[in-house]
């Protein structure tokens, strides 16, 4: 078989085809691998009797894969990958290979074309090469940015933690990288409720862990045997691994540990009426702060809580205060004239759970599942004079 | 991780499923754009009902998969290592989310995702008794989608839209949905006509939660399954920590709310993972997977007319069951056929296993 020119070609499926910069190169610059993210592999060059060879109507996905492969690469002595899923297909005197999926920056792959598998007696040698696409610029190593409450004084039922990230973390890990050591440094056995999807936030940088509410209410059975995860009056530490891989599978750029004590448990509603304000002047764009007798749920805090004035809804930034004991609202244009009224989900919660609806720890069945907690709380608050 | 049960009603089983007729009405020929695949249930005639939280949608797909059942034994060694490799990956950064067996074909179908971080991609595979690992292609397939409504906004709290669907089965003609809505009392069950025409609010569920001592609106069923019980199918359903419900199908009606029966709490600190009804030797039997208490064999004697929990349990109490002591590591399960199931069987060095048992 003559094989007048052969190159093995990653290239742009979205774009026209224009060579780049080979990744890698083999038999005499006749084969090469040419960068690109989610590319095509191309053998160009095929003479007549092999693409007729080729072009058998029966030929299986199987049987093209035998002449041309795409494998993640394995370590020598290693049994040898399956073959990628794609299509292959003959364009002119081209064979191409188009993955299902696109290849993946940081992984090794085989190709292998085997022309012998279409022609026993061809005496061109098989072709293999190996490449990497590269992975994207490599940015600063993700870091945990935050983990609330960040008062270091919290109530014995707290219900959950968030966990912020400077970027995407990966799913599957949560519950073996997380650790709360008590004030003599050794584990707390199983504090959170490994629930089998992880709460991640849509874009995977916030994490919420849930305690145990085994562990959390009296009387129940988990509790008796092991206790309650928190008691008032003791230090603990929450550990974070610097191994746990983010969605890029690179680990954290370092560990991280929040120290805090519990203090009593908190089995009260909070009570919107006990909120106080700094009210903004009509006409400016000072900023409208509330503040709130006890710490309340970070997250809640960011979408539960809407200005309004007049029957007109104000648009603007939120910031949650330190320990999350205040609110703070800067409108995008200035204050309009009239009466400024907060609409307050009523789910809102403190760090026990505890909702402006109802207390966590509820016994009694509601006979009205429509009652006082279905609408929002609308909270006025009063402009200054 | 989702996991579902397939619902077949116990008496009418297969025979029943390939006489509901035309069951590709309504399918057009497109790509499925779903944003992740969880949940997986198989109706007649190859179809195959695929939930997607993140897309808030239930798709039905046309597999094209319609046998002949050959029922083989499956015996397949890391299945999740075939899987990788055939989708350029490794093992450790792909996600197994749930696995249904068609019972037109008896082949494996599982529900993947391709990566672990939000932009994981969501992936269809098919696995047949002798190994032979096949992600599906969902360009130009026959496929029909309905959107949900009312479901967790992406940033709702606690990652409440990951589990918009946690199960799914089909029964003569309705796709039974669990999951939670955006509602106050947001965990639901919701009744799909297939093929689709329209999706309704759906069920709030309401139950007393013995070994959590509270009543619970917000805890999603993690799996269920549908039992006749005197003449009237009914959903067995299973929550976090354990409780076992017991809910009319006839209850599921849009915008209702509903307080389920719990017949039984199976242990504190356990997710229900996979759950399936059988028959042996002539009496009904639950086998239901959990991720620390092993799988249980749970009696329904009595179901009809069992006590409801309705006060603080310290840890077991109702439906009598065993736990299989030999069936270690089982992170799903499906029925096979009438004496058989399949189970994803967590194995040695994070490998995964597919294989074929008889029925306890």
């Amino acid at each position: 078989m003559t094989l007048q020119r052969l190159a093995l070609i990653l290239a742009p499926l979205c774009v026209a085809f224009v060579p780049r910069p080979a990744l890698a190169s083999a038999d005499g610059g006749r084969l090469t691998v040419r960068q690109d993210a989610s590319g095509v592999i191309e053998v160009v060059g095929l003479d007549a009797n092999v693409r007729q060879a080729f072009a058998r109507p029966d030929r299986t996905p199987e049987g093209w894969a035998e002449i041309l492969s795409v494998r993640v690469a394995r370590e020598i002595g290693q049994p040898q990958a399956a073959a990628i899923v794609g299509h292959h297909e003959i364009i002119g005197e081209t064979l191409r290979f188009t993955p299902r999926y696109p290849f993946l920056a940081g992984t090794r792959y085989l190709v292998r074309f085997d022309p012998r598998r279409v022609d026993p007696a061809s005496t061109t040698a098989s072709i293999e090469l190996t490449f990497t696409v590269p992975a994207g610029p490599v940015g600063k190593p993700t870091d945990v940015v935050a983990v609330f409450p960040s008062a270091s004084l919290v109530p014995e039922n707290l219900l959950k933690l968030y966990l912020h990230f400077s970027a995407p973390m990966s799913r599957g890990e949560a519950y073996h990288r997380v650790r709360l050591l008590d004030g003599s440094g050794h584990a707390v056995e199983r504090p959170f409720l490994e629930l089998g999807e992880e709460l991640w936030d849509p874009e995977m940088i916030r994490l919420t862990l849930l305690f145990d509410p085994g562990r959390i209410k009296r009387g129940l059975k988990p509790r008796e045997d092991e206790g309650p995860i928190l008691e008032a009056g003791k230090p603990y530490t929450l550990v974070i691994d610097a191994d746990w891989p983010d969605a890029s599978n690179r680990p954290l750029g370092a560990g991280f540990r929040k120290s805090f004590r519990a203090g009593p448990p908190d089995e009260a509603q909070p009570v919107a009426t006990l909120w106080t304000f700094e009210a903004p002047t009509a006409g400016t764009r000072g900023p409208l702060v509330v503040r709130f007798p006890e710490s309340l749920d970070h997250a809640m805090l960011g979408r539960a809580i809407s200005v309004l004035v007049g029957e007109g809804r104000v648009v603007g930034r939120v910031e949650v205060g330190e320990r999350e004991r205040s609110w703070r609202f800067v409108p995008d244009r200035v204050w309009p004239d009239g009466p400024i009224r907060l609409q307050v989900d009523p789910e809102l919660e403190d760090l026990a759970g505890n909702s402006l609806a109802r207390p966590f720890e509820v016994d009694e069945v509601r006979r009205d599942p429509g009652g006082v907690s279905k609408g929002d709380v609308v909270v006025p608050v009063p402009r200054p004079r | 991780m989702l996991k579902t049960t397939r619902g077949w009603i116990l008496g009418f089983g297969l025979a029943a499923a390939t006489a509901v007729p035309a069951m590709s009405a309504g399918l057009e020929t497109g790509t499925p754009d779903l944003k992740s695949a969880g949940a997986l249930a198989f109706g007649p005639d190859g179809i195959l009902f695929v939930g997607d939280s993140a897309g808030a949608a239930l798709f039905a797909i046309d597999t094209g998969d319609r046998g002949p059942a050959t029922h083989g034994t499956f015996k397949v060694e890391a299945v999740n290592r075939k899987i990788a490799e055939a989708i350029g990956t490794e093992p450790d950064q792909i996600l197994i989310n749930d696995m249904a067996i068609n019972p037109a074909s008896g082949k494996a179908y599982l529900s993947v995702s391709r990566g672990k971080g939000p932009g994981a991609a969501p992936v269809i595979v098919r696995v047949d008794a002798s190994g032979k690992v096949e992600p599906i292609s969902l360009e130009k397939v026959p496929f029909a989608k309905a959107t949900l409504n009312d479901v967790p906004a992406p940033g709702a709290p606690r990652g409440a839209r990951a589990e918009a669907i946690t199960d799914l089965a089909y029964v003569e003609g309705r796709v039974f949905i669990a999951g939670l809505s955006n509602e106050e009392f947001s965990s639901r069950l919701l009744a799909i006509p297939y093929p689709f025409t329209k999706t309704d609010k759906g069920t709030s569920v309401e139950i007393y939660h013995g070994a959590h001592g509270r009543f619970e609106t917000k805890s999603p069923v993690r799996t269920f399954a549908v039992y006749t019980i005197k003449g009237e199918p009914h959903l067995l359903a299973a929550y976090t920590c354990t409780p076992l419900v017991k809910l009319p199908v006839a209850a599921l009606k849009p915008g209702a709310h509903y307080k389920g029966t719990t017949i039984a709490e199976l242990g504190n600190r356990n997710k229900p993972l996979d759950m399936i009804v059988y028959n042996k030797d002539g009496k009904d039997y639950l086998l239901l997977a959990n991720s620390s208490r092993g799988v249980m064999k749970i009696k329904t004697d009595g179901v009809d007319s069992a006590e409801a929990i309705t006060s603080p349990v310290k840890d077991i109490k109702g439906q009598p069951f065993e736990t299989i002591a030999e069936l270690k590591g089982v992170v799903q399960l499906d029925t096979l056929d009438k004496d058989h199931a399949v189970l994803l069987v967590q194995g040695n060095a994070g490998s995964l296993n597919i294989e074929t048992i008889d029925l306890p």
